[in-house]
Parts: structure tokens; C-alpha cells; sequence
């Protein structure tokens, strides 16, 4: 096909679009999802009266703060990196540095404090822990994946990371508010480990973040 | 080592044609379709000459601007006007460039030398001195079933339909196709060629 035709087609398909809004705008759409998820937790938590302490511990206080750090700036990054050119290796790298920044302050509470019992490491609450991470960071996930798709993604691995991470972490600080097991052993492995294993799967998302450009849905649109 | 080559090619688009440009999409987000067709053609102009300067031998370069142009229209909604247009545009163009390149790497891969994938027996028998291809095909035909000999022959001679033959034979069609599927197979075999499968 020339490439005058494809021209002529497009053209012909042309309609008015709303520019996308700006990341910023996007990020508090976002983050209105995730405190909703938060205020969801703390509720269930009061009502229950479950591990509603651990909100009030300083030091649970300060590390929920690396895993808000990571959710916000791993969004950030990946909203950025759906608008063409703007895409830059800081806001990734900052998420990566907070996280990494968060398992060694709980590797440090391991190594400096008492060794874990066995408990720790496979009591009841571990593998439910991580159940909880993935079930509270999925709405956050959806929405985010929503956003970036609204934009047009260009490196699928990379924004498919930072949205499962971002979507993960956001999971862990609910998770990590209401869990009832506070020891750094049980935190590191249950909940930093879950936010991982969760940040890796995000490479999955590839295809369904560039659908938008692959070639099969090219030929259709030249079909039509 | 990309964002060096990013920053060359954007700066081979600066001053008012990059004004115009952002102009001229600006225009098009609100659905000018002038602006837009001659917005596209500009851009298919610097999509080509960037093709051309690296592996216009490898790749289809019209392919390659046709890819960037659908590109274009579907991602133009995240277009910022009040930013410059370049960054945006070769960040698309590289992105393209990149598949392309690796479409075209994968398919030099695969691909093999004609003389190279020659068979190495002849798809059709060869003729042997005094005797000729469509004896050998009906001397093959006898060592068939009765049955599977008369259908190949009223099929492929006699020109018969399979329905005609299955109200000849009174058996269903598809019991006449099995049957001739299996004398197909039995000749192949016999002139020593694969089976289709």
C-alpha cells in the first residue's frame, strides 16, 4: 500500500481528541484509588479490632512510609513513560532505590536484632500476608493500568514493571497497617518479597500495554 | 548511546519548522483535517530520510514511515502543546526503527537461500525412456483396491463429482472421499513422495 493511501485513511479517520490530562493530574486520580483502598483496610481493621496497633508503632509508622515512597514514585514513572519522549530513567530508578532502601532497613532489623524463630518465617499469617498484598494492590493495579493505557506506552517491560511494583507496594502499606505480626523476618519475606514477586509479573503486561501499536490491530485499522 | 542519537535527531527539527509542526498537530487534536494531512505528509518526510540514513537496505523504509504515521495518529492524544514536538515524535520514530529492525533481523534469520531449500526428489516422477509419466500413473493406479481404483478414476479421469459417485456406489460422500484419500496416499507412497501431512 502507498504510502499516500495511508495518509488519505488517516486522515479520513481523524476526529477531535482530548489531549491527555498532565502526570500530575493523573497520579491524584490515582492516589484517590489507593487511599480509598487504604480507608477500606484501616475500616475493616477498626471494626475487627485487628492489628489496628501497629498503625500507632513509630517505627511500622516510618517503614509504611518507604512503601508509600515506592507505590507513588513507581506511578509516577509509569504514567510518565506512556507519553512519548518524556520517558527518563530517574523516576524508575528512584522507585528502585526506595524499595531496595526499604528490604535493607528490614534486613538490617534482622541482622541487628534477635534471630527469627522458624515461626516467623512460615507462621499463619505469612502466606496470607501475601495473599493480602496482591488482593489489596489490585484496585490500585486496574486503575493504573487504565491510565497508562489511556496514554501511549512505547516500552512495555519497563511501565508493565512499575505498575505491578507501584500497585504492589501500595498492597504492602495496607497489608503492612493492619498486619498483625510485626517482626522485620516476617515484613521482609511476606511483604517486601510479595512486592517483588508482584513487580516481576508486571513484565506479563507487555502485550496488553502496546497492544495499542502492534501490527495486527494495524492491518485491521488499515482494512477498515 | 540511544539518547545521544535521540538528541541528534532532534535536533535536525528545531526553530519554526518545529513550531509549525506543534502547530499543525495542535490543530489536528481538534480535528482539522487539513492541518492533519499535511502534518502527516511533513512527518513522513523526516520518518523517511531517517530510515534512509541507517538501514534503508534492511528495512522496507515506505513500511517503516506507514508504521510510524499509524503510530502517530493512534498516540496523538499525548501530544502536550505546550511542549516541543521532536522529543515526541523521534521518541516514536526510534521506537518503530527498534521493531522494525528487529522484525527484519528475524526474518533474515529464518529466511533460507532458494537453491538451498530445492527438494532433493523431484515433486513429479521423472519420465523414463519408453515409457511414458501417465503410464507409470496408471500402472500405479492397478496396484490400488478395487474400490479405491475405480474412485480415483472416475474422480480424476472421468471427471465424476463425488456426489455422483457416492449415488453410483451407494456409499455417503465422505466414505468416498476416506476411500480416495487412502488411494492418494497409497500413490504418493508409491512414487515415493512425503505425505501432504
Amino acid at each position: 500500500m502507498k504510502t499516500d493511501v495511508v495518509v488519505r485513511r488517516l486522515v479520513d479517520e481523524l476526529r477531535p481528541v482530548r489531549p491527555l490530562r498532565p502526570v500530575p493530574r493523573r497520579l491524584a486520580q490515582w492516589s484517590i484509588v489507593v487511599l480509598a483502598v487504604l480507608g477500606v483496610e484501616l475500616g475493616v481493621a477498626i471494626a475487627r479490632d485487628i492489628g489496628f496497633s501497629g498503625v500507632t508503632r513509630p517505627a511500622l509508622l516510618a517503614q509504611a512510609t518507604l512503601p508509600l515512597g515506592v507505590a507513588l514514585v513507581a506511578a509516577a514513572a509509569a504514567l510518565q513513560q506512556s507519553i512519548p519522549g518524556r520517558a527518563d530513567a530517574s523516576l524508575p530508578t528512584v522507585s528502585l532505590v526506595l524499595f531496595l532502601l526499604w528490604v535493607g532497613v528490614l534486613a538490617t532489623a534482622v541482622a541487628v536484632g534477635p534471630p527469627p524463630s522458624f515461626a516467623v518465617w512460615t507462621a499463619a499469617p505469612a502466606a496470607r500476608c501475601a495473599a493480602h498484598v496482591a488482593a489489596s494492590g489490585m484496585p490500585g493495579g486496574v486503575a493504573l493500568l487504565w491510565l497508562v493505557r489511556a496514554g501511549a506506552t512505547l516500552n512495555g517491560v519497563q511501565t508493565g514493571i512499575l505498575i505491578a511494583l507501584a500497585a504492589a507496594a501500595s498492597g504492602a502499606l495496607a497489608t503492612q497497617l493492619t498486619c498483625p505480626n510485626p517482626s522485620a523476618g516476617h515484613l521482609l519475606l511476606w511483604h517486601a518479597g510479595s512486592v517483588l514477586a508482584i513487580a516481576l509479573t508486571g513484565i506479563k503486561m507487555r502485550r496488553l500495554l502496546t497492544a495499542w501499536s502492534l501490527p495486527a490491530r494495524k492491518s485491521s485499522a488499515r482494512a477498515r | 548511546v540511544r539518547s545521544i542519537e535521540l538528541q541528534a535527531s532532534v535536533g535536525r527539527l528545531t526553530g519554526e519548522k518545529e513550531g509549525e509542526l506543534a502547530e499543525l498537530l495542535r490543530r489536528a487534536q481538534s480535528g482539522d483535517q487539513e492541518a492533519y494531512d499535511r502534518l502527516l505528509r511533513e512527518l513522513a518526510v523526516l520518518a523517511r530520510d531517517y530510515a534512509s540514513r541507517r538501514a534503508s537496505r534492511l528495512l522496507g523504509v515506505e513500511d517503516f514511515v506507514q508504521d510510524v504515521l499509524v503510530t502517530v495518529h493512534r498516540a496523538r492524544q499525548t501530544y502536550d502543546s505546550s511542549r516541543p514536538i521532536a522529543p515526541w515524535f523521534y521518541a516514536i520514530v526510534q521506537s518503530r526503527f527498534v521493531d522494525a529492525w528487529r522484525r527484519a533481523r528475524r526474518r533474515a534469520a529464518h529466511e533460507v537461500p532458494l537453491e538451498d531449500s530445492t527438494p532433493e526428489r523431484p515433486l513429479v516422477p521423472e519420465e523414463r525412456p519408453g515409457r511414458s509419466c501417465s503410464d507409470e500413473i496408471l500402472g500405479a493406479l492397478d496396484t490400488l483396491p478395487p474400490l479405491q481404483r475405480r474412485i480415483i478414476r472416475w474422480l480424476k479421469v472421468d471427471d465424476l463429482s463425488v456426489r455422483q459417485i457416492a449415488l453410483r456406489l451407494r456409499m455417503t460422500e465422505g466414505a468416498v472421499k476416506v476411500a480416495a484419500h487412502r488411494g492418494y496416499t497409497t500413490l504418493r507412497r508409491h512414487f515415493g513422495m512425503r505425505s501432504e501431512r
